[in-house]
């Protein structure tokens, strides 16, 4: 009669682990199908990068765990009215496929901030590393990606690592926001 | 009769052996099943991290399988080297599960172990499933057989004593396979097993999330865990219950001794939570009791006593003097008179004869025992309270923690809030329970189980073979000096690679291959 | 079908017989490529190529040894009881020698550390070697006779020595055991290998099998000048297991009385000249698959020519021997040899077609170019 339960316990048990991961599994799904998207380059929008940028921050503060934040600014858009629009959509929609084919799957995370700003967050890359991709997109972009001449690629990285349990440190998002006026300064001095 | 230190040693090396052995063997039971989940799972979505889960736990996996069986070849060959007596007198009996757990359950297990690990790029994703859940059921079905092996020696159903050949003979296999000493043994181990691979894969998964690592994968591997390890911690728990409640109707002796029951009490009894049992004088002192609860429990009614040893010891001691009377009819047997008189009466007694033997701790020759042999001999038959009493406390002090952080696991894992860091670090710190509830477990089962080997049918101090001390000593050093060198390179192994977590698979999507690039 | 009690006896005899072949078949080539480890390859990748030329399927082969194991305790539980006991020291060493395997070929690659690396290759050698030669030591001095003796409760004394183990009969017969399973274990490596490690196998086959057939040859006529046992008094084959009932007496040249009897046995060493002869000649025209079987059939006959010599002896006792543990007087009870009986006969086949897909499965060579590849999941 034990033996029989046995079998029977054991299937409820696999069962109940599968059911549990699988739930996950759909939650997850639902939630990236949920996610706002920028409708012409499909990446992540403002709003949920910054609150994907709190997570790392704090992920990074638990732990030391070093992140990297790079910019990609295609300049000369606002300037330059010669310009038509599709040819800046254009440009930026093949911009956001070619990063979307060279970033890490899952773990890099990608979104366009204004008009002519890509940001990208890569966790875990140290400095050296960050800045030998960001020059390797940006000579990718100026060499792969169709543009109108006299468009200007701007590539700026910043690598952000907090020491752990940093009493130094003001709330999240103030420190997200000083990320971002960092990063923008970098690339207008670049 | 074999020197006392000899069936000592002999004693504390069998115990060591077997707790060394079940270090590694719970892990194997159950980690196999959640190794089989993890790849259906990846069979089902078709998810690369399923595939790399199982294969990362497989590895360790991989590395405690290997002690597993190194510890688990000693088991095999130890009986006839050191208890050849026993295998003698019972080998008839005992020696077929032992068999068949080879032919069943081994080569099943051995054959496609080998083929889980190195067979993934030669199998399809449905064969590769198949072998896991075959590995998964092969360790299990050698649990089953040992257990069957073990259960008779605690509940010795289905055989009988032949005189001519002096040793024990099956009557019924059926009654063996389904002796419910071994039903309830088999599943509660197992389920044990469950709960020490579902804490494993949950401290650690906890860890990596603590770190802030590998958080998709540590967070999958914790939710199935938690999912299977709380149906396993509950099964463990209720059928810790019914072993109690069979130990109430065939080994009474051993329920009395955990519970420190000395005398019978009306029912329900009380259960005594904590206390200072003295056998001496056959009290517990500074008794907690809770009232009711082991009566209800123990014998699942209002109204049936549990026997307390006051009236086991009682009984016990007309049983020494019947086994006297089995055991001269016995020599009248061997010596060739063998009429119908001594035939049926021998028959009338023989079911003593185990108690008859006890005598022959005092007396030789058994017939000649005095009266106040006799009394020592049925204060043998009693196991020691004090340990049982304390480790069976333990054990199931450790069983309840369990359960609440399995609960606590799986409903923060439902509504995916496992990075709460409380529940991590109890996660983590719940790590090595299982392991004193399995070995705590085992000196219940076992030492409870004293002074028999075959529960009231051999004394342990005659089961044992006739070596000399100093080939006890040499064996001795030997297990305990290459088995403390193996634990340490296991457990320097088993850490590694935990801290390297499933970027040692070298796939190039987790955390060390990410931060400091492809070198590690 | 019902069997009667000597029938089963009969059976079971051969059926430990089979398991302790399968496992020589089997198992076998695992302790001869660990034996043929330290000297077939020359570096660390080459080595690696013949770990992973048995690593996959070696766990699978030692059941066979444990599955025989436990069949003795099953069926003869005397025998079993007496052996492992009286023959402490010797298992002992064999066990301490078999821990090695397990650890050895799952840790051995999983540090980079050279020094690690060599000491593991040197224990899975002694992983090989120690057991191979035990197995044969034993069954040299089973041949030969042991002493012990029982008590009028059954309770068995084993009044020899480890050191008396170690005579030149036995250890000639381990010897045997050693070279036969060198020779077969290159066979296999030679199937499994390319290149530099297969030139060398076919050399290794070559060499061994010749000292296996000489050192055979030569146990062969040793066997003729000393003692074997013989029951003299009427044996009883469907009576209850009593060994202390019957008269056994000693005498030169005794054990090639069954084949005096029964001449068509003289097949069997013969069968391991030629079986052996075969296995040289398929390995050096490079049919290797072949060889195997031929290699496999030489282990066969060896082990049954011993196994026939005693017959219906399983040890025999040189102190008293009228205790010795014969066919006919060691076995369990009916009731279990039919139990186990049955369920043999339902598993056996079954393991046998599981095990060769798994070996199926696992077929083709194991070449350096794998083991770069497959650098941090190959053993």
């Amino acid at each position: 009669m034990w033996y029989f339960t046995w079998i029977l316990g054991l299937l409820l048990a696999c069962s109940l682990g599968i059911i549990n991961v699988l739930r996950l599994e759909a939650q997850e799904a639902w939630d990236k199908e949920h996610i706002s998207l920028d409708p012409l380059t499909q990446l992540m929008t403002k709003d949920s990068m910054i609150r994907r940028l709190k997570e790392k921050v704090d992920n990074s503060r638990l732990n030391g765990f070093p992140f990297s934040i790079l910019t990609i600014n295609l300049t000369g858009f606002s300037e330059q009215n010669d310009f038509l629009d599709y040819e800046v959509d254009t440009t930026l929609r093949n911009v956001a496929d070619y990063l979307k084919e060279e970033v890490r799957a899952g773990v890099d995370i990608v979104a366009r901030m204004d008009k002519q700003t890509i940001l990208i967050a890569m966790p875990g890359l140290p400095v050296k590393t960050a800045e030998q991709t960001a020059s390797r997109f940006k000579q990718d972009i100026f060499n792969k990606v169709k543009a109108p001449k006299n468009l200007a690629v701007e590539v700026a990285v910043l690598v952000a690592q907090y020491p752990i349990n940093d009493s130094a440190f003001t709330t999240v998002s103030k420190e997200v926001e000083n990320l971002l006026q960092m990063v923008c300064n970098k690339t207008h001095t670049v | 009769m074999i020197a006392e230190n000899v069936v000592d040693l002999s004693r504390w090396q069998f115990a060591a052996t077997s707790l060394y052995h079940f270090l590694f063997v719970p892990l194997t039971l159950g980690l196999s099943f959640l190794l089989a989940i993890m790849e259906s799972t990846y069979v089902m979505t078709g998810k690369e991290i399923y595939k790399d889960m199982t294969q990362f736990w497989g590895k360790l996996f991989g590395i405690n399988f290997a002690l597993g069986v190194t510890t688990g070849l000693t088991m095999e060959f130890e009986f006839g080297m050191n208890w050849s007596y026993f295998s003698h007198y019972v080998g008839d009996v005992f020696g077929a599960p032992l068999a068949i757990e080879g032919l069943m359950a081994f080569f099943l297990e051995s054959t496609f172990v080998g083929l889980f690990f190195f067979g993934w790029d030669k199998l399809g994703k449905g064969q590769h499933l198949l072998i896991t859940w075959l590995v998964a059921l092969g360790s299990n079905l050698s649990a089953l057989w040992i257990l069957v092996a073990n259960g008779w020696m605690q509940n010795p159903v289905g055989a009988d004593f032949n005189y001519e050949t002096m040793r024990m003979e099956i009557t019924s296999f059926s009654s063996l396979l389904f002796n419910p000493a071994a039903q309830v043994k088999f599943v509660h181990t197992v389920a044990a097993g469950y709960t020490t691979a579902s804490a494993f894969v949950l401290a650690i998964s906890a860890y990596y999330m603590l770190k802030g690592r590998d958080a998709a994968f540590a967070q999958r591997s914790y939710t199935i865990a938690a999912g299977f390890g709380l149906a396993a911690i509950l099964s463990v728990i209720v059928l810790g219950d019914e072993s109690g409640y069979t130990d109430g109707e065939v080994q009474k002796v051993k329920l009395a001794a955990i519970e420190a029951e000395w005398h019978t009490e009306a029912a329900p009894a009380a259960f005594t939570a904590i206390g200072i049992p003295d056998q001496d004088a056959m009290e517990t002192r500074y008794a907690v009791k809770i009232p009711w609860v082991l009566g209800l429990i123990g014998t699942r009614s209002v109204d049936e006593p549990i026997t307390g040893l006051t009236e086991i010891l009682e009984k016990n001691r007309l049983r020494v003097r019947n086994g006297m009377k089995a055991y001269a009819l016995l020599h009248e047997l061997r010596q060739g008179k063998r009429d119908d008189v001594t035939l049926t009466e021998f028959d009338r007694y023989k079911t003593d004869l185990g108690y008859g033997l006890l005598l022959k701790r005092y007396t030789e020759a058994v017939v000649d025992a005095t009266d106040q042999q006799i009394e020592l001999a049925a204060q043998y038959s009693l196991p020691r309270v004090v340990p049982l009493f304390w480790t069976f406390r333990a054990m199931v002090a450790c069983g309840f923690i369990m359960l609440a952080v399995f609960v606590f696991a799986v409903i923060a894992s439902s509504i995916r809030r496992c990075r709460q860091t409380w529940l991590l670090k109890l996660s983590l710190y719940t790590l090595p329970l299982p392991w004193i509830a399995c070995e705590t477990g085992w000196f219940v089962a076992e030492f409870g189980r004293q002074p028999w080997t075959i529960a009231e049918i051999l004394p342990t101090f005659l089961s044992a073979s006739s070596l000399t001390e100093l080939d006890l000593y040499l064996s001795l050093a030997g297990y305990l000096g290459l088995y403390t060198v193996f634990l340490i390179i296991e457990m320097f192994l088993m850490l590694k690679f935990i801290k390297l977590g499933p970027s040692s698979l070298h796939k190039g999507r987790y955390h060390f291959e990410i931060a400091k690039g492809a070198a590690l | 079908m019902i069997f009667d009690y000597e029938t089963l006896r009969l059976i079971w005899w051969a059926l430990l017989g089979a398991l302790l072949i399968g496992f020589a078949i089997t198992g076998g080539f695992d302790l001869g490529v660990a034996i043929l480890l330290p000297f077939l390859g020359k570096n660390d990748t080459e080595r690696r190529v013949i770990i992973n030329s048995i690593g996959a399927t070696w766990e699978g082969n030692q059941v066979w040894f444990v599955t025989a194991g436990g069949a003795l305790f099953a069926a003869w539980p005397m025998a079993y009881s007496v052996a492992f006991s009286g023959f402490y020291f010797a298992l002992l060493l064999t066990l301490f020698a078999l821990f090695m395997r397990p650890i050895g070929f799952d840790y051995r690659s999983k540090l980079p550390s050279q020094r690690w690396r060599s000491n593991w290759e040197i224990a899975l050698f002694v992983g090989g070697f120690i057991p191979a030669l035990i197995f044969g030591v034993a069954f040299g001095n089973l041949l030969e006779g042991v002493p012990f003796h029982f008590d009028d409760e059954m309770r068995s004394f084993y009044t020899g020595s480890f050191w008396a183990l170690l005579n030149p009969f036995a250890l000639l017969a381990g010897l045997i055991s050693v070279s036969m399973l060198i020779m077969h274990g290159a066979v296999f490596l030679q199937i499994k290998t390319v290149d530099a490690i297969n030139q060398r196998c076919k050399q290794m086959v070559t060499v061994f099998a010749l000292i296996t057939m000489a050192l055979f040859a030569l146990a062969g006529i040793w066997i003729a000048n000393i003692n074997g046992y013989q029951i003299t008094s009427e044996i009883l084959p469907n009576a209850p297991s009593n060994p202390l009932t019957k008269i056994v007496t000693k005498g030169l040249g005794l054990w090639l009385a069954n084949y005096a009897h029964y001449p068509v046995l003289w097949a069997i060493p013969g069968l391991a000249f030629i079986a052996g002869s075969a296995t040289i000649i398929l390995s050096k025209i490079k049919r290797p698959g072949l060889a195997f079987i031929s290699s496999s059939l030489t282990l066969t006959s060896v082990i049954l020519t011993a196994g026939v010599s005693m017959f219906p002896f399983l040890m025999p006792s040189s102190s008293v021997m009228n205790s010795s543990l014969t066919v006919w007087d060691a076995s369990s009870s009916l009731t279990t040899l039919k139990i186990m009986f049955w369920v043999t006969m339902v598993f056996l086949p079954i393991i046998i077609i599981y095990t060769s897909w798994v070996f199926r499965v696992l077929r083709g060579k194991i070449t350096q170019e794998h083991i770069h590849n497959n650098d941090h999941s190959a053993y």
